[in-house]
This record gives structure tokens, sequence and C-alpha cells, in this order.
């Protein structure tokens, strides 16, 4: 932490004995107790497995002199709670570990499966005037089309390569995490969903070029 | 692959990342469903628990109507001075921005009404309802602080709407909500 300690964390990493110790631990979780206890729950179960999670929780930010919150640095641009609740989630997900093994989640895919889910989203796309909110999976296609759509693989990798870092986290979010434009205008702090499907337009036209400029054709459905 | 650090996603979370960190971090979040998930989780977390309680709210609507009974029942009052006491209770906010009261969030569609914050010298109000793809929904004019969607406007359970309303000052200037945004459920 460099020797910045947060105001939140002064009393309890600052303290001159137990007491004034605990009280401020005390103090720091009645403060947070509604933010970690949505942690807990946000893994399912009952309450029995929620208060697990929450005790798990408490348990290790105490640990080794509280050396996890000990670790948060308020240079870095992020507020206590929106870390700590990172943090606890992080948490939550050793202590499923633990318990059951590595979870199984919709985010738990490797990337070439994720590419390549992208790229037939896109690809059905691009083959026609859809509006970016309709996508056409050109899964049942024959020889001759598989080699054109191959084709338009190598053309659309190149071409996503040249993508600014945020075009392409755009396309992950709308078309790998099937993310609506609201959230998505939350999540990289667009003013309003227009921005975001005026975004997405924009690089969907930037493709289609690409592709039009390698003479690549459409394929139908 | 070496995956975002806890504070760099909660920066990012934040949207106060260093600028010289953005590209970096977006760029790895593009290919990492992982870190993805974190920002996307911690992101609904955040605003299920950051949502204002709607017993505040609802006490808040109470303490105004016991007011504003004492104000109808107090003698001299007539009904052209009804809406003084409203404006008063649904101050506008600040100088450049109208105030939004509701709705916000996950809003039930029974009894959906639209309230603001009344502005010093407005003539009137301009309320504008939006689907998320843009397309307006209802538009309409009032000179009230509260509007009720008309019954043919179809509101769906699930979907996103957008609400923003103008105040038409008498000088010829203009105020604004801002674009809000409610989820309706059943």
């Amino acid at each position: 932490m460099d020797g910045a300690v947060p105001l939140q964390l002064s009393p309890l990493l600052r303290a001159s004995d137990s007491h004034l110790r605990e009280a401020a631990w005390d103090e720091l979780i009645a403060q947070h107790t509604r933010l970690l206890l949505a942690v807990a729950r946000s893994f399912g179960g009952g309450t029995d497995e929620a208060m697990d999670r929450y005790a798990y929780i408490l348990e290790k930010l105490r640990a080794g002199e509280f050396s996890r919150l000990r670790s948060f640095d308020p240079t870095r641009g992020a507020s206590f709670s929106t870390w700590l609740a990172v943090m606890a989630r992080r948490l939550c997900l050793d202590h499923h570990r633990i318990r059951y093994g590595r979870p199984r989640n919709t985010h738990d895919t490797n990337d070439a499966n994720a590419l390549r889910g992208l790229r037939r989203q896109l690809e059905g796309s691009l083959s026609s005037d859809l509006d970016v909110a309709e996508l056409v999976d050109s899964n049942s296609v024959g020889p001759d089309a598989r080699t054109v759509l191959e084709e338009r693989d190598t053309v659309l990798r190149s071409a996503l390569a040249r993508l600014e870092p945020r075009e392409r986290l755009l396309l992950a979010l709308r078309f790998q995490d099937d993310l609506p434009a609201s959230r998505i205008a939350a999540i990289i702090g667009a003013p309003t969903p227009f921005h975001v499907y005026r975004q997405l337009n924009g690089i969907l036209c930037q493709l289609r070029a690409a592709l039009e400029s390698h003479g690549v054709d459409g394929v139908d459905g | 692959m070496t995956h975002l650090t806890d504070i760099e996603i909660a920066a990012y979370v934040d949207r106060n990342l260093p600028t010289a960190d953005l590209d970096r971090v977006e760029d790895h979040l593009a290919g990492c469903a992982e870190c993805r998930g974190h920002v996307l989780e911690t992101k609904q977390l955040l605003r299920r628990v950051r949502k204002p309680r709607r017993v505040i709210a609802g006490a808040s609507v109470a303490a105004a109507a016991a007011i504003l009974l004492v104000f109808l029942t107090w003698p001299g009052n007539g009904p052209e001075q009804l809406t003084a006491p409203a404006a008063t209770l649904r101050d506008g906010g600040s100088e450049s921005r109208l105030l939004a009261y509701g709705p916000s969030g996950e809003t039930a569609r029974a009894g959906l009404q639209f309230v603001w914050g009344s502005a010093p010298n407005a003539a009137s109000y301009r309320i504008t309802l939006s689907r998320s793809d843009g397309n307006t929904l209802w538009s309409a004019s009032s000179s009230d602080t509260v509007a009720v969607p008309p019954a043919g406007v179809g509101l769906h359970s699930g979907e996103h709407y957008f609400w923003i309303v103008d105040a038409i000052i008498k000088d010829g200037s203009t105020r604004s909500t801002g674009m809000r945004e409610f989820e309706v459920v059943e």
C-alpha cells in the first residue's frame, strides 16, 4: 500500500491496542455487512450456505493481521467498497472450489471456443443487412460454403486484430456475453444505450468493409 | 494468461482507471471471459446494493402527503394554490439539472407514473418515453410534474425503457432530467 492508508481502514490498521483494533473491525464490518452479505448470497444456495460464505469472507479478511485489507491501494482509482466487493467475490469462488471443485459457469469457456462463437455470429450478421440485435447462426453450410467461411474467418481474424481494445470489448460483451445495450453502456460508461448501438453498427461496418475489400462474398443462411 | 488484479477490476467498474491503463485493461477484458465475468457480476451486485431502498421513498411520499393534507385543510387555501406546496415538496434541484424522482431501476408496471422536480418559472414540461432501441413510445406535454402513460403504451416485463423530461422555462431556456432508465418487472 506504500504507506497510504485509506481513511476507512486507518482506525483498524493503525490501532494501538487489540481493544481499539476490535472496535475498529466491528465498525468496518457493520458498515459493509450489507455488501458482503449480498456477495455471499449471490452465489446461490440457501441461507446456511450464504452464511458459511460470509463467515469465510470475514475469516480471510482478518487472516495474516488483515493482510488482504492492507493490500488495498487507494491511489489506484478504485473505491474501497468496490474493491471489497471484488475481493469478497474471489473469496467466495475460492470457498466454492475448496468445497466443490472448480465451478462450471458460462464464463468458464476457453478462448478458442469463445472466438469461434463470436465469428459465427458476426458472419451471420455480415451476410445480410441485419440489425445488430438480430443474429443468424450460420451453422449448417455445405463444403463450398465452408471454404468461403474459412476464408472469411481469416479476414475477420485480421480485421478484429486491427480494432481498438474498446471496440473488441464491445463485440465480446454483445456477441459472447449476450448483454443488452443498456448493460453494456453501464459497464463501459457510454451515456446511453443508443451510443452502444451506434458504436456496434460502426464496428460492423468496418468489418463488412474489410470483407468486401478482400473480395469475400456473403453466405446465405 | 495473467488476469487482471482486484484493484484493476474495481477501478474499471468504478470507471476511474488511469487513462494509461484503460487500453490495456479493455484489451484484456475483450479476450478474457473470466475477468469480464468479474466486472459484470460486480457491477450488477453493486447496482443492487447501492440502489436506494423503496421504503425510504415510500416514507418520503407519505410525509409529503401528510403535509399536503394539512395545507389543504388549513382555512383560506383554494384549489388555485394546490401547485405551490407540490412545487415546494418536489424541489427542482440544481441550477442545471431537473430532478428526476422515478421510475428508476426495477419498476412494477402497475401504477407506473413519472415524477420529477419542478423548475422555477417553468412554462411547461415535455416528457418522452423511449424503448431501448431508441424508438419513441410516448411523448406528452404537461404543466404538472407527474405524468402517467396512457393505457395504449405497451410496456413489457423484462424490457428496459428510457425517459427524459425537458422543462421549458418562460425565458426560453430549458432544463432537463437527462436520460433515465428503468426496467419493467411484474
